[in-house]
């Protein structure tokens, strides 16, 4: 695999001689490809003959090397010619037309910032247009949650209830161990320790059992269920769905919808007790013991706190369960955009998530 | 440069002329419990195209799938340039896959990149070849599958025949001298069809690159195969192996007779007369 170049003298045209030889192969073609090329261009107005008698082995990347020398345009008494290569080879390079691969590559179409402006915008509007109709959609099939076949949300709410419990119990506990530990700490520099148990009930029952169920199943749940409806259209099971008459909102979507609607409270419940347990614990460390707690979470908490984070655990279960589906019933085509809709299945979720809690909060203070 | 020392040793033993490209020995693999194959040997010599024949569901893709090493045998040995793949270490298996050129039954083409980058991708990642040089290959390739005028699609923007023919491409970049190809010609027209049959002997007469191919098509074994193996689920065992022409006359076992005079099976033969 060397090239040697030498000025040919006395024969008077002035020619340039380029020997190719041993093995041009992928991995060797490189460094011959490049001082091939140089040459060619250091020499733009003289006639090059490239000896190809002494080559042993050539692969694809060499035919194309070999091809790409004799491929450029140059002036009639500057031409470039291939001597001596093997008649094998020789067909193979004739196989290529100069012309199929003269257009250079097309670059990426530059967009400018008000058309990108626009693009988004529009985007944006379709997409809307798109969530309506799908809500439409799936209210319309919730209509008809009578003729939903059962076996399926049974196995929704296996998979994205009973199997989530030991996370959604840890998280919960966790929650309240770190609330109760954290205020204690402040509010027995206050004397008030024993209203810490007022905070952690509120705190686990309004708010944080709902929240952190959510995300968890959000993270869980909401990325799962955009991951399998886009691989189903990613394969066009979502076609075969359609053409057998069936429609995939209420084939796909629905079970999973009331399958989360089912869990997600549930799963809160669980939160809320664990959370609250957690708080008793670190309460009693700090010198209160269960009963006191017990009394004192009775006149702290209300039948209302509960009730409030139950419905808002059930309508963030139905917010997860919709923007799952309808991520992954919009995917595009292929495997990448499959994880794209699982990303923003999860990002837009917990997005709406903390809006609607927000907006409960704003609603019911 | 250790790949340049693999693939000159490998060109000696082509040179040689003696040993195969391929031996399998015995092997018995299959799935779990289920053994779809059972101590089959057969050699793919040095520039010889072999294609593997078996009805749907015989075990064609998985004999493949084994002899690339993706699949452990449960028995027996795949030598793949005298290297033992089915026993082969981490790091000697990889070296012996990159000399094999492989086009899945799917095309299994890179859904993120487009069909350029996706043949290009070997040349990106093997070789220090400047980006037009890779380009200018990669286009040559796709040319000579016909699909130069669908480089920067994505591969889910790809007909059925497209990501195959893609698939066919990105086989071939690296310059692997043994390519597994299987059922390249599904789902081809029958121009595309000949025109691939045609790069292959073309690849083969030329460069020496030897071939393992899956198909049914008939007219591509009678066109491409050197020799034939057909595979038979129920017997988990290679039937027939030998020229296709001569299984066709004078074969002593009625199925392959029956695959290759494309007859239906016995109860609904009566009807045809
Ligand atoms: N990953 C797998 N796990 C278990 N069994 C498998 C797997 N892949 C294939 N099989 C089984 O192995 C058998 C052979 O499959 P294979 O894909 O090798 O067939 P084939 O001969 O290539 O068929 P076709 O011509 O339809 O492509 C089939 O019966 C199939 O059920
Ligand atoms: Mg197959």
């Amino acid at each position: 695999m060397s090239i040697t170049t030498a000025s040919k003298s006395g024969t008077g045209d002035d020619a340039v001689s380029v020997v190719l030889e041993g093995r041009i192969t992928a991995y060797t073609a490189a460094p011959i490809w490049k001082y091939a090329i140089d040459t060619l261009t250091r020499n733009p107005n003289r006639p090059v003959i490239v000896d190809a008698s002494r080559l042993q082995y050539v692969d694809d990347v060499g035919i194309a090397l070999l091809f790409d020398l004799i491929r450029r345009d140059r002036p009639v008494d500057a031409q470039v010619e291939i001597r001596e290569l093997a008649p094998n080879l020789a067909a193979l390079v004739r196989d290529y037309e100069p012309k199929d691969f003269a257009a250079a590559t097309r670059g990426r179409r530059h967009i400018g910032i008000l058309e990108q402006t626009g693009r988004a915008t529009a985007q944006q509007i379709a997409y809307l247009k798109e969530i309506a109709r799908f809500l439409r959609a799936c209210v319309r099939a919730l209509r008809q949650a009578r003729t939903v076949n059962w076996g399926d949300v049974f196995d929704v709410a296996t998979e994205a209830g009973a199997n989530a419990v030991p996370i959604v119990l840890l998280m919960g506990f966790l929650m309240g161990v770190i609330i109760a530990f954290e205020v204690a700490l402040v509010a027995r520099q206050f004397g008030a320790v024993i209203f810490v148990v007022n905070g952690v009930g509120v705190a686990m029952l309004r708010e944080l059992g709902a929240l952190m169920t959510a995300i968890v199943l959000a993270g869980r749940t909401g990325a799962a269920f955009a991951a399998q409806i886009g691989t189903q259209k990613v394969n066009e099971e979502l076609n075969a769905i359609s053409t057998f008459g069936l429609d995939p909102v209420h084939f796909l979507v629905l079970p999973r919808l009331l399958g989360a609607i089912l869990v997600v409270p549930l799963l809160t419940v669980l939160a809320d007790v664990v959370g609250i347990f957690g708080g008793a614990l670190v309460m009693a460390t700090f010198d209160i013991g269960f009963l006191q707690f017990y009394n004192q979470l009775l006149g702290a908490v209300t039948a209302t706190d509960f009730v409030l984070g139950i419905v808002k655990s059930a309508v963030f279960g139905l917010t997860i369960a919709a923007v799952g589906c309808h991520r992954g019933l919009t995917t595009g085509a292929g495997a990448t955009s499959v994880g794209l809709s699982a990303t923003s299945a999860v990002v837009t979720s917990i997005v709406l998530i903390v809006v609607i809690d927000g907006l409960f909060a704003v609603f019911t203070s | 440069m250790t790949h340049t020392q693999a693939r000159s040793d490998n060109v000696a033993a082509t040179a040689d002329g003696v040993s195969p490209a391929i031996s399998v020995r015995n092997l018995r693999m299959g799935y779990g419990a289920r053994v779809l194959l059972d101590n089959a040997s057969f050699d793919v010599r040095r520039s010889e195209i072999l294609v593997i024949l078996g009805g749907s569901g015989s075990g064609k893709s998985s004999l493949m799938k084994t002899i690339i090493g993706l699949y452990k045998p449960m028995a027996g040995d795949i030598l793949i340039d005298g290297a033992n793949i089915a026993t082969a270490g981490m790091d000697e298996k990889a070296q012996t896959q990159r000399k094999l050129g492989v086009m899945y039954q799917s095309g299994a083409l890179f859904g993120s990149l487009n069909v350029l980058e996706n043949v290009r991708f070997p040349l990106d990642q093997f070789t220090d070849l400047a980006l037009a040089d890779k380009n200018l290959t990669a286009r040559m390739l796709l040319h000579q599958v016909e699909m130069a005028y669908a480089e920067s699609l994505m591969p889910a923007e790809l007909s059925g025949g497209m990501l195959k023919r893609a698939g066919i491409a990105r086989a071939m970049a690296l310059g692997c001298d043994i390519l597994l190809l299987d059922e390249p010609s599904a789902g081809l027209d029958p121009i595309t069809a000949a025109n691939l049959d045609r790069t292959i002997l073309s690849l083969r007469r030329n460069l020496g690159f030897t071939f393992v191919v899956v198909t049914h098509e008939l007219q591509s074994i009678f066109a491409i195969a050197d020799r034939s193996i057909m595979l038979d689920p129920v017997s988990r065992s290679i039937i027939a192996a030998g020229k296709p022409a001569d299984l066709r006359d004078h074969s002593a076992d009625s199925r392959v007779r029956q695959f290759f005079n494309r007859q239906p099976d016995v109860g609904r033969q009566n009807t045809r007369s």
